[in-house]
């Protein structure tokens, strides 16, 4: 719920899976994600801004900054959003503390393409679709002058922002049982990190229609045949890493799974939890076939209710643990800081975030060309992955801060020999 | 246009693959427009990523202890005495640990013999203090050998090339003969420096050494009695 001063800025504390992010940032990492929407012609960053202008007051709790308080940081609605900037050939830049001190969010545009850069503490990739959305909305009213109706996700910018938008959904929904951390022991790819950190965006574009298609004919969703091909590069890559099979580690792929489709809710704020899907490599070599069928019944499995549930019932016990509450901030970091390290990441070798088709207004389509995803790389391994859909296409947005391509080689090559027609493009310098 | 190699179409006019690296030329192609870059080109001004913050913090916290030391030495007996072992020590110690991370390549075949010249200064320093005559006849020659056996390791390690677990067993029995030698050595030289007389206890790690050496290289020559031995010992 946010809360408002008087005479001030709306605030609000951080949801309770927010919390990790300003105490596992660095100076050159940031858990940040992008969502873009190219149009069929330029942008024109004066309307861009005004856009913005417009909409930042319906979404108070996404046009704000990061504040420290003594015991935890929280977020401040800004009167003023930031100005548009030019993108530069590194998307997703890190966000330092400086930074979100004073904008947790930026807007960019380069061409025909507006991007919207989050620190994941504001919200998730449903949130910031809703935002992304509705920004481009209004961009596509005020460049071209038509009615686009606030369906499909665009929200109503003259609409007051409504009470359970603020809402921290895991605190109403978190359960008696926590389940217990996973395990460790899995693989993390490595390879000899940019020394300027450059991130490395590779796009694969695939037909959405051909993806359905195969996916159907083995009875798995889009999301279960791609993490399946995912594990099987990943496997790959393992065993050129490892020649002895029985030193190998488990591979697993994190998937964040949207929590307001399994509890309800319309917050703007982080709802998310992850399912860590994977298969051990130790025990035999994997088909296709395998992996599919594998991944396809893991994930019915851990994507209940019931089980998500125990999933993040650990973090608000933690959030509401008193001797934490009354641990200073900056003590409460390092802790943080310490698990995120020895925790967080460590339990998955990357994550696939797929945010699905995208649905636009009719009166909105037509101007959009292309939707984008991308996901930052991870703080300690090199990889990350990000799926959308846009109309007939499909872009599989891998990131890294390496110098060698191994997975995106490995990952689309195989779907090359599955029978994929595959495009390929890349911020390579 | 697609990759020869990975078989992905290509957006047109790049010069190279980015999955595989292969270029994309072919002489009867017709040069096409590219395509607009989906990302702004590189514009040469990459975000610098320097430790150099860090590293002068450090460097600050190893200069105190020194600079006090001295400052309390020569307030009180009036010049350097025992803060220039402080000095020193600290000295060696920055140049051993500190150094290497000022660089982004940090070789061991570079920063060790740095390491070891380091405390070979140290001890130079504490000989000369103490009027001793012990630097040149003992702890250079037997440093510097000391030095030599590890460096010559550290280099087969890094730049020869073969099957990993056979190699590190050719290179490590290597190395036990040659500390086999060295034993004789640092007793020889105890007794040419020290008038300490020679009871040859280092003939007993000179012979094991050896044997554990030779026995090593043996077994990284010989594959039917490494099958033999894994046969008898496998766990």
């Amino acid at each position: 719920m946010a809360e408002a001063s008087t005479g001030g800025p709306r605030w609000m504390r951080l949801d309770n899976a927010a919390l990790i992010f300003p105490a596992a940032q660095r100076r050159h990492w940031s858990n940040a994600f992008r969502i873009a929407f190219t149009f069929t012609d330029p942008v024109d960053p004066d309307v861009l801004q005004r856009a913005l202008e417009r909409i930042a007051p319906r979404f108070p709790s996404v046009v704000v900054r990061l504040r420290r308080g003594m015991f935890w940081h929280y977020l401040e609605e800004l009167q003023t959003p930031p100005p548009v900037q030019t993108d530069t050939y590194q998307p997703l830049k890190s966000m330092t503390g400086a930074d979100v001190r004073r904008c947790a969010i930026r807007v960019l545009y380069y061409r025909n393409r507006m991007a919207v850069e989050f620190f994941h503490a504001v919200t998730d990739g449903t949130g910031g679709m809703v935002f992304a959305k509705s920004l481009a909305a209004e961009y596509v009213r005020q460049r071209y002058g038509v009615h686009v109706p606030c369906t499909d996700g665009v929200k109503d910018p003259d609409e007051a922002p409504k009470d359970e938008e603020f809402t921290d959904c895991f605190q109403d929904n978190a359960g008696p049982m926590a389940a217990p951390r996973d395990d460790r022991n899995v693989y993390r790819a490595t390879g000899k990190t940019e020394p300027d950190r450059f991130l490395h965006v590779t796009t694969g574009i695939l037909d959405t229609r051909q993806l359905l298609t195969e996916s159907k004919s083995r009875g798995v969703t889009v999301t279960a045949y791609l993490t399946a091909v995912l594990l099987q590069s990943l496997m790959q890559m393992q065993a050129e890493d490892e020649p002895r099979q029985n030193r190998r580690r488990p591979v697993k792929v994190q998937i964040p799974v949207n929590l307001r489709k399994l509890y309800g809710g319309s917050t703007m704020r982080n709802f998310v939890a992850v399912a860590n899907i994977g298969v051990d490599p130790r025990l035999g070599s994997y088909t296709f076939e395998e992996l599919v069928q594998l991944v396809h019944h893991q994930m019915a499995l851990a994507i209940t209710e019931k089980n998500m549930r125990t999933i993040f019932t650990p973090n608000v016990n933690d959030e509401h643990n008193k001797l934490l509450k009354i641990v200073p901030l900056g003590m409460k970091n390092l802790v943080m800081r310490m698990v995120f390290d020895a925790i967080g990441e460590r339990v998955a070798s990357l994550s696939l975030s797929n945010l699905g088709n995208v649905q636009l207004p009719e009166a909105m389509a037509q101007y959009v060309t292309r939707v984008e995803f991308v996901l930052g790389a991870q703080a300690t391994a090199p990889y990350n992955c990000s799926v959308t859909s846009w109309q007939d296409k499909t872009y599989v947005n891998i990131v890294r801060n390496s110098v060698e391509p191994r997975l995106e080689r490995a990952f689309f090559t195989a779907l090359v020999r599955m029978g994929f027609h595959v495009k390929i493009e890349s911020n390579d310098r | 246009m697609y990759c020869m190699q990975c078989g992905v179409e290509l957006p047109k006019g790049v010069s190279k693959c980015p999955l595989c690296g292969l270029r994309v030329y072919h002489p009867d192609l017709i040069c096409e427009t590219p395509e607009a870059r989906p990302y702004p080109p590189f514009d040469g001004s990459s975000e610098h990523v320097s430790r150099g913050g860090l590293l002068l913090i450090l460097s600050v916290l190893f200069a105190l202890p020194v600079i006090v030391c001295l400052m309390v030495d020569l307030k009180l007996s009036g010049s350097v005495t025992w803060s220039g072992y402080v000095a020193m020590g600290v000295l060696a110690l920055y140049l051993a640990v500190c150094l290497p991370l000022w660089f982004s390549n940090r070789n061991p075949v570079v920063f060790f013999p740095i390491a070891m010249a380091a405390l070979l200064g140290v001890a130079l320093y504490v000989c000369l203090k103490t009027g001793g005559h012990w630097f040149l006849p003992f702890a250079f020659p037997a440093g510097g050998a000391l030095c030599l056996i590890v460096e010559a390791v550290i280099v087969l390690r890094r730049y020869t090339v073969g099957e990993r677990r056979y190699r590190i067993l050719y290179i490590l029995g290597g190395a036990a003969v040659a500390l086999g030698g060295y034993c004789v050595l640092v007793e020889f030289l105890l007794h040419i420096t020290f008038r300490l007389p020679m009871y040859w206890w280092s003939l007993y790690p000179l012979v094991v050494l050896t044997l554990v050496g030779l026995l090593m290289i043996v077994i990284a020559i010989s594959s039917p009695l490494r099958a033999s031995l894994h046969k008898r010992f496998f766990i």
